[in-house]
């Protein structure tokens, strides 16, 4: 008796068996061991903490114990899974505070989700039919790339990007050998997480359908009069967990503030702000000198990969083109316009296209030269981008955290606590015992003070439901603090924060609705913060 | 010629409890009444509190069948077993070594269609004299009956036509057991006038039986349609049916749950069937009620990889009529093996359980409940109705959004797959239009729930013969 699969629309190709191998596990294992290495030390070694990462630890931290508890306060500022990742950690910050007010809920995401990106590279390049050696060599090249310690190690949603990215290519390359629908839906299912991640994934999802839509057209009969159809289907089935997602997720932003593209608004802004500020400007020089400097070896690989690729027709690497290639792409024109930070590591997908065609560079029968070529550009990478990290022009957001890590490791001091404003101003707040609902504070900006506290129900944030309310009338609802980010506050930017714009010149004279308390210094003595309390009408 | 004077229900005489010749046993009334009597002293006394327990319940059920069809999704993704026969194997058996097959035909008031139909079995490849076809006339068609006798001495079958006798119930599963008493084939099954059944169909289903276990009583045959592009409402019926055949029913076959039989071309062991009692006369599903009360006597259902080609319901009332009976039957089927949950619990087991309440007998409630949660969904979200925000709590409201979300994808999600395995992607706009079918679904159960009490064994015939053109090409590529 046969069992026949009904989900084989067409025969697949044929089907090599691979001998089981059991060096994945032991691949994850000491990926995570070291990502999870590299991020306590950055936390607990350096305080260097990214304040993006914790700013999505903060509002995951909403949604648990907020003066109003409710889902939405994951706020709608970015996209959310990193945020509901780390939320499910944050039970725990009982026992480990660190969960919470120094993010560490995050990296632990971060780490072992980079992990994950580790074990997949290593199961592509099993697949691509390299022995082991290459394998586990082109493996650690890729695990050990600076840009991947860096977003592994401090709690940045890239690494979910990638993982999410690299299991829709492993996904998908198994739809092109096999043909079975089962590669489809799972490449749509991890696209769609991977647009939870972040939006750059639409581009691999833009790439992934034409794809899938060029190669069904391909397999079937020219005189099929359904041959357009079926590709129609076939991209349809790819495509629509990614549609579910942006309808759930873009409805619920739509239904909450008001705007279904709230993130890209909002960040555009951001963008535009830093513009103004005369921070570095994201030209297309700029942008591609940041890509090269993450990947030197990227445009010689090109090469000897597409002359591989022609020789192996290898899906893993064709699928692996197709889906990151364009994530790269669309993280590239996302920064040229202004619609994301100026740093590096968006572009996180090209560390793996790297890699992946490094491999079909050194396939098996390729002379040794060129095998050798494709290691040491990838090896070239190590270094080149490891300076790029720390140069402020080409990474100033990565410089910020990484160059003064790199001092004190040199000396024997430990670099100035960046969050130490934010802590004494909760330290201040929490002696006061105050009731629910005491302090007004803009939770972009203010995120640092909250997560610090003990007491993060006196919090009044933008998260909260009434926050507009309290915004307009502080007193009537019983608010008795303003709290207000300085000019010169070097981690947030305070010409965002609600309270700024609601109320002009507040922070020079309390614009009539507040009186100064105090004022906070942060690094260098530089004033960070003023509170003032609420004048009553 | 039979003239029958045989019982129509043995079911009833010796598994009374099995029969839904009454559609409540005195347990379940008493039960009714005192639920009800509850529901209406809490509307009027906690109707906050009433009301919220009931979306709770509405919820909790839409969930479980949610995970059901996600667990058979994934299921059919990784390739769910058809039993499947090869055209050599099935073609080459000798003969001598094929059973005696009896191939039951009910027809009433088929009088234009019955000549087509022996020509579609004409087509069957097995040998004649092993052959036991039997038309089961009413015996008061005497249209049916002249067409059929003129037709039948035309063909190259030896074809007996038994005459079913006049009284209540009229309904097929009583022509089928008026047949089956004078069945001569060890294996049976049910064609309909507008089969086109797969000519190997027959030798596959034999040889399947000989290299199956004993324990599998019955395989189904596939069920897809000819005229799936007559109209729109072919178009949905036919991506329904491939969402059935192809993935959920070989799925649920799979897990052990009870497999609702498809009205035709289920090919059986006549001494089981026999032994289970035959088929319900009351039921107006007997087929999904058969299924069950296999499962219930331990014997497995499988899907066999083979395609019959039935004619698609084109015409709206037509297929709202088809729809009540069969949501009718759906519940009367449910009722009937519910009077003793224990015992059904015990002889099902959990999952099977689960599967026979929320996969048949919750199918026409959710249908009915769907257009009021949709209201509720636009007034939440339209009028921010206070009232309603109050009956909702986050522990309803989050898994009933999750269910209202991953639930409607998920249906339109199977839809697209099925027709691109059955390689249908001209259904591709009719799947994707597939809600406005869903609320003729709706239509067909309010109807289904008020023919369950007014009339429960009235058996509303579909009519035949409305494919305008029939080209018999078409969707042969179905067939394997």
């Amino acid at each position: 008796m046969q069992h026949a699969s009904s989900l084989r629309p067409r025969a697949g190709t044929t089907t090599r068996r691979l001998p089981p191998v059991a060096e994945g596990p032991w691949v994850f294992g000491l990926a995570a061991t070291g990502y999870l290495a590299a991020a306590a030390v950055l936390t607990f070694g350096y305080q260097a903490v990214v304040p993006e990462a914790l700013s999505r630890v903060g509002n995951a931290s909403y949604v648990l114990f907020s003066r109003d508890p409710h889902l939405a306060a994951i706020g709608f500022v970015w996209q959310p899974l990193q945020s509901f990742l780390a939320l499910t950690l944050l039970p725990f910050k009982g026992v480990f505070p660190a969960l919470l007010q120094l993010g560490f809920a995050g990296s632990i995401v971060s780490a072992l989700f980079m992990a994950g990106s580790v074990f997949l590279v290593n199961r592509l390049l099993r697949d691509f039919g390299l022995s082991r050696l290459p394998r586990l060599l082109l493996t650690l090249l890729f695990g050990l790339h600076p840009v991947l310690l860096y977003v592994g190690g401090t709690g940045l949603p890239q690494a979910l990007f990638l993982f999410f990215s690299l299991l829709a290519t492993v996904a998908l390359a198994r739809w092109l050998e096999r043909g079975r629908l089962s590669g489809l839906v799972a490449a749509g299912a991890a696209l769609a997480a991977a647009y939870l991640a972040s939006p750059a994934a639409l581009g691999a999802v833009l790439g992934a359908a034409a794809l899938v839509v060029y190669r069904s057209l391909r397999n079937q009969d020219r005189s099929d009069p359904n041959r357009g159809l079926t590709a129609v289907c076939d991209a349809l089935i790819l495509v629509g967990p990614v549609l579910l997602v942006v309808a759930a997720w873009n409805g619920a932003t739509w239904l909450i503030t008001g705007d279904p593209f709230h993130q890209l608004s909002s960040i555009y802004s951001l963008g535009s702000q830093l513009h103004a500020e005369g921070t570095d400007g994201v030209g297309v020089v700029d942008v591609f000198r940041r890509a090269v400097a993450i990947e030197p070896g990227l445009l010689a690989l090109g090469g000897l990969a597409a002359f591989g690729a022609l020789r192996l027709r290898q899906p893993g690497l064709v699928a692996g083109t197709t889906l990151l290639a364009p994530a790269l792409v669309t993280a590239m024109v996302a920064q040229t316009s202004a619609a994301g930070l100026p740093s590096m590591t968006p572009f996180v997908a090209i560390i793996p296209l790297t890699v992946l065609w490094a491999a079909a560079a050194s396939f098996r029968g390729a002379p040794l030269s060129q095998r050798l070529v494709a290691a040491l550009a990838l090896a070239v990478a190590i270094p080149a981008s490891a300076s790029a990290l720390l140069d402020p022009g080409l990474a100033p957001q990565e410089a910020a955290i990484l160059r003064p890590v790199v001092m004190a490791s040199g000396s024997q001091q430990r670099p100035a606590d960046p969050f130490a404003a934010a802590r004494a101003i909760a330290q201040f707040l929490d002696a006061e015992h105050l009731p629910a609902g005491s302090v007004l504070v803009d939770s972009s900006t203010g995120f640092p003070v909250i997560v610090a506290s003990a007491n993060p129900r006196q919090f009044v944030i933008t998260n909260d439901r009434d926050f507009r309310l309290a915004l307009t009338d502080p007193s009537g609802m019983a608010v008795q603090y303003l709290l207000v980010p300085a000019p010169s506050n070097p981690i947030s930017v305070p010409s965002l924060d609600a309270l700024v714009r609601a109320y002009p010149g507040l922070y020079d004279s309390g614009a009539g609705v507040g009186s100064l308390v105090r004022e906070f210094d942060g690094r260098d003595q530089v004033p960070a913060w003023r509170l003032f309390r609420v004048i009553g009408r | 010629m039979i003239a029958s004077e045989t019982p129509v229900s043995r079911l009833r005489v010796e598994f009374p409890e099995m029969s839904a010749h009454r559609t409540l046993s005195g347990g379940q009334r008493l039960i009714a009444f005192l639920l009800a009597a509850l529901l209406v002293a809490g509307l009027r006394l906690e109707l906050a509190l009433t009301l919220t327990l009931l979306l709770a319940l509405a919820t909790a059920v839409y969930l479980v069948n949610l995970g059901f069809r996600l667990l058979f999704l994934i299921s059919a993704l990784r390739g769910a077993p058809l039993v499947a026969v090869a055209d050599e194997d099935a073609r080459s058996i000798p003969d001598r070594d094929l059973p005696v097959y009896t191939v039951l035909v009910p027809a009433y008031h088929e009088a234009s269609v019955i000549g087509h139909t022996l020509q579609a079995l004409e087509r069957l490849d097995y040998p004649r004299e092993r052959l036991d076809v039997k038309l089961l006339l009413e015996a008061d068609d005497q249209e049916t009956i002249a067409a059929a006798t003129a037709a039948a001495a035309r063909t190259s079958l030896a074809i007996e036509i038994a005459r079913v006798p006049v009284g209540l119930p009229r309904t097929k599963p009583k022509a089928c057991n008026v047949g089956l008493a004078h069945a001569k084939g060890s294996l049976v099954t049910i064609f309909d006038v507008e089969d086109r059944p797969e000519p190997l169909q027959l030798r596959r289903a034999a040889l399947a039986f000989r290299r199956l276990p004993p324990s599998v009583a019955c395989l189904q045959a596939k069920l897809s349609y000819h005229n799936a592009r007559q109209n729109i409402i072919t178009r949905w019926f036919t991506a329904e049916y491939e969402t059935w055949f192809t993935l959920l029913l070989p799925a649920l076959a799979r897990h052990g749950g009870p497999v609702p039989l498809g009205g035709t071309s289920m090919h059986i062991k006549r001494d089981i069937l026999e032994r289970v009692g035959g088929w319900d006369p009351y039921n107006v599903t007997e087929d999904a009620d058969l299924g069950v009360r296999l499962q219930r006597f331990r014997y497995q259902v499988m899907v066999l990889d083979s395609t019959t080609l039935e004619e698609s319901n084109s015409d709206f009332v037509n297929w709202v009529k088809q729809r009540s009976r069969w949501y009718k039957g759906y519940l009367q089927t449910w009722l009937v093996h519910m009077r003793h949950p224990r015992r059904l619990w015990r002889e099902l087991g959990p999952r099977g359980f689960l599967g026979l309440s929320v996969m048949i007998g919750a199918v026409p409630i959710l249908q009915i409940i769907n257009p009021l949660f949709w209201g509720l969904t636009v007034l939440w979200f339209v009028d921010r109705n206070p009232f309603l925000q109050s009956l909702l709590p986050p522990a309803i409201y989050f898994p009933a959004l999750l269910s209202l979300v991953l639930g409607n994808f998920l249906a339109l999600y199977m839809g697209l797959i099925a027709i691109r395995v059955a390689r249908r992607p001209y259904l591709l706009v009719a799947a994707l239009l597939a809600p406005a079918y869903w609320v003729m679904m709706s239509i067909a159960a309010v109807r289904a729930l008020l023919q369950l009490v007014i009339a429960p064994s009235f058996w509303e015939k579909s009519v035949h013969g409305l494919d305008v053109h029939a080209p018999v090409a078409e969707g042969a590529h179905a067939t394997r």
